[in-house]
């Protein structure tokens, strides 16, 4: 046996340390696998990341899905590549699909899985890279995909919706599967500025964080008030019933002898009135899609909040205006440029032109206060009009 | 080959069968205990829900991973599935299979827990462990945090949700500014432009910088390379992302994490908020992460002695104010906590940048 390196030696010390405690530990499942803590405990003493991104491997038929990594210190461990494996919508797995995993990151990884990575993907760490193409081509050969790496679209994420969830306007997870047949071209080949990413939620709480974490959300909602059932209001008694007119923050909501009357016109879809509800309000019958852009946690900007673009009336509406949207985004994002960061430069009035849609009171939060503003020829005609007219919008 | 194209499809091959009767037909929930949940639909069948925690990155060795998927087989109609706080999440047709599922998953290592005033998830990015960007180990962090906190998420009750999750660079893949409380790792070193560098996109690479601060340079031999002003450098990190050639390679790392708290993901009531920045800098101090454990703690202390029944931390932020925040926690306010946005949108952070 050689000697050991010091940085070795000090990062086994710290890892013995964090393998303690009584929550679920990942050194001591790290430990039950081929894995290189060693290199990692380094890493941990060295206060550096011991990884660098390492090329590509070209594997016929498979362009995105495989992550290069490439150690910077050889000596104590080798490259430990990545691949991404895509999973059915709601993240739902048999056992016998989470077994073949469990076969392939045998065979080919380190006997580890990542389950789940932040972008809801299943990955395979630690495939030596002359071994990337058998992997690839068995892998697909049993039915797997790989994906969602590069400047593509990104996995797909929703909430568990209609399957689970009483809140849900739609069946995000067939919104999932219908997205994946027709853009599916879109989400394999990396052919955008940078990564575009979409989330499908089905009510305005938003569980699949479709106004932050992604590009293009889509969020389900209803218009008017939402359904209220009589006979299991009046169970809840008066106490409960007073906690529900008080969730209403636009006091839409007022008692009445068949229990709670909600005013449509009032009501903003916040779901206040759902959550205290247990299962006698639920959400309208006319339903709404909003879509939302620009939202990411990455970029030029910092974290940026999606913006409201427009509400539409059905799912093919919906995919319609995606597919619009990323074209809009491709021909005028700069390289390397996020949505949010594109919308941030040249601003939402901006993108609604490129995008040949009019501005409306929905698209902002406030309005200007700056009273600066070169009022042309146009616009002095055009404002005085409208008034008169009375257009809303 | 024969390939598939996309994501297996379509989904109703991957769940249980006894949902499939109940898709759209759901009408209420209830939480029987933290981490069972009920779910009735309208015809009165019923399912129950099990929410067991996970490590922090999602790391599992495959020899856990059968036995979780053997236990999936035999209570949860052979499928289960990862929430959106890459919890693992089981559904059982009754009551008993959840609770020997439960006990089954607890002698397993994992904890059962998580819904109503509870702590929901702890998630983490992948920090050293695999990832080539990192600036702070974010599992290891998360790792000390759950276990000062593990108590939350199956035992004590706190008045709301709290979510928490630690990204080891500012790219926050681990989500954070979105969760209650989030810790973010910040690179404190200027990047170097190696000679790879040449063969870069520069102009890409010059206009990702949001302060401006890269910029192309002639050369003697009539070339071109990218210049980096010091002065300017924020330390984001994404020239690392748009150029492979520029890289950070200082010999002492001095780098540390934010720790940010008030992020709301959910839109009910008053809308998404995004975390704001209470401690600027905490150094990386593996492995157990005393002082910055030792923040979390008294932030949470503080929040579920102070708050009312079902107010978020950005909720209780909101009613009570910064300044009162500040007293009440008796942790310092730090100027480097204020937002530094000047009037042309643009980022000045160091001293004397000169713009």
């Amino acid at each position: 046996m050689t000697e050991v390196l010091e940085e070795v030696r000090k990062g086994r010390e710290i890892v013995s340390e964090i393998e303690k405690g009584p929550w679920p530990n990942f050194i001591r499942e790290a430990k039950k696998t081929r894995y290189l803590v060693d290199l990692y405990g380094a890493s941990l003493y060295l206060k550096r990341d011991l990884f660098t991104t390492g090329g590509y491997v070209s594997v016929p038929g498979v362009p995105t899905g495989i992550l290069m990594r490439v150690t910077s210190r050889p000596d104590i461990g080798e490259s430990a590549n990545v691949v991404r494996v895509l999973i059915p919508s709601g993240n739902f797995m048999t056992s016998d699909m989470m077994d073949g995993f469990c076969d392939f990151a045998d065979k080919y990884g380190v006997g580890m899985l990542h389950a789940l990575s932040t972008g809801h993907n299943i990955e395979i760490p630690g495939i030596p890279k002359e071994r990337v193409r058998d992997f690839a081509v068995e892998f697909r050969d049993a039915g797997f995909e790989m994906g969602s790496t590069g400047d593509a679209f990104r996995n797909v994420t929703n909430c568990v919706g209609a399957a689970l969830c009483e809140y849900a306007n739609l069946d995000t997870m067939q919104a999932r599967d219908s997205f994946y047949d027709r853009f599916n071209d879109y989400a394999k080949y990396p052919t955008f500025p940078h990564k575009v990413k979409l989330k499908i939620s089905g009510c305005p709480l938003d569980c699949a964080r479709s106004t932050q974490k992604a590009d293009l959300g889509i969020v389900g909602s209803w218009e008017g008030a939402p359904i209220v059932n009589e006979q299991m209001i009046k169970k809840l008694g008066s106490k409960k019933i007073d906690d529900i007119i008080q969730s209403c923050p636009t006091l839409a909501i007022s008692a009445s002898e068949e229990g709670i009357k909600i005013k449509g016109e009032d009501c903003i879809q916040c779901m206040g009135c759902l959550r205290k509800g247990e299962g006698a309000i639920s959400p309208g019958k006319e339903k709404r899609f909003l879509i939302y852009v620009g939202g990411k946690l990455r970029g030029k900007k910092g974290p940026l909040t999606g913006k409201l673009l427009t509400r539409v009336n059905t799912m093919d509406e919906a995919m319609n205006l995606i597919g619009k949207i990323v074209e809009v985004f491709s021909d005028h994002a700069a390289r390397k440029e996020r949505m949010g960061d594109l919308i941030f430069r040249i601003g939402m009035k901006g993108f609604l032109d490129l995008m040949g849609m009019k501005a409306g009171a929905m698209n902002v939060k406030d309005l200007r206060t700056n009273i600066f503003y070169a009022v042309n020829e146009e616009d002095r005609k055009q404002i005085p009009e409208r008034i008169v007219r009375g257009e809303p919008q | 080959m024969t390939a598939i194209e996309g994501p297996p499809r379509p989904y109703s091959n991957f769940i249980p069968d006894y949902l499939k009767g109940s898709i759209g037909k759901w009408i209420n929930h209830t939480v029987v205990r933290s981490g069972i949940i009920e779910h009735v639909d309208s015809e009165g069948r019923k399912v129950y829900s099990v929410k067991a925690g996970s490590t922090p990155n999602g790391r599992y060795s495959t020899e856990t991973m059968r036995k979780i998927s053997e236990l999936a087989r035999k209570y949860a109609g052979g499928s289960m599935r990862f929430t959106q706080a890459l919890n693992m999440e089981f559904i059982t047709k009754d009551l008993e299979d959840a609770q020997t599922l439960t006990n089954e998953l607890n002698a397993l290592g994992f904890p059962v827990g998580g819904w109503e005033g509870h702590i929901w998830n702890m998630t983490s990015c992948a920090g050293y462990f695999h990832c080539a960007l990192a600036a702070t180990d974010a599992p290891s962090i998360l790792q000390s945090l759950a276990n000062d906190l593990h108590d939350y998420f199956d035992k004590e009750e706190l008045p709301s949700k709290l979510a928490i999750s630690v990204s080891g660079c500012p790219s926050s893949c681990g989500g954070s500014f979105l969760t209650d409380i989030s810790i973010s790792g910040i690179h404190t070193e200027v990047p170097v432009v190696t000679d790879a560098a040449k063969t870069c996109d520069m102009q890409g690479t010059a206009f990702s910088c949001p302060v401006g601060a890269i910029q192309l340079k002639p050369l003697p031999d009539g070339s071109r390379t990218l210049e980096i002003r010091a002065n300017l450098c924020i330390g984001c990190g994404l020239c690392l992302s748009a150029c492979a050639g520029i890289i950070f390679q200082t010999p002492e790392k001095t780098d540390g994490h934010a720790i940010a708290i008030g992020g709301k993901a959910s839109a009910s009531r008053y809308g998404t908020t995004l975390g704001r920045i209470v401690v600027p800098f905490m150094p990386n101090e593996p492995p157990h992460y005393e002082k910055t454990v030792a923040v979390v703690r008294k932030i949470v202390e503080t929040w579920k002695a102070d708050a009312k029944k079902g107010e978020r931390i950005s909720d209780w932020i909101d009613r009570i104010g910064w300044e009162k925040f500040f007293m009440k926690t008796g942790l310092p306010f730090f100027q480097q906590s204020m937002e530094y946005l000047d009037l042309r949108g643009i980022m000045t952070i160091r001293e004397g940048s000169g713009r």
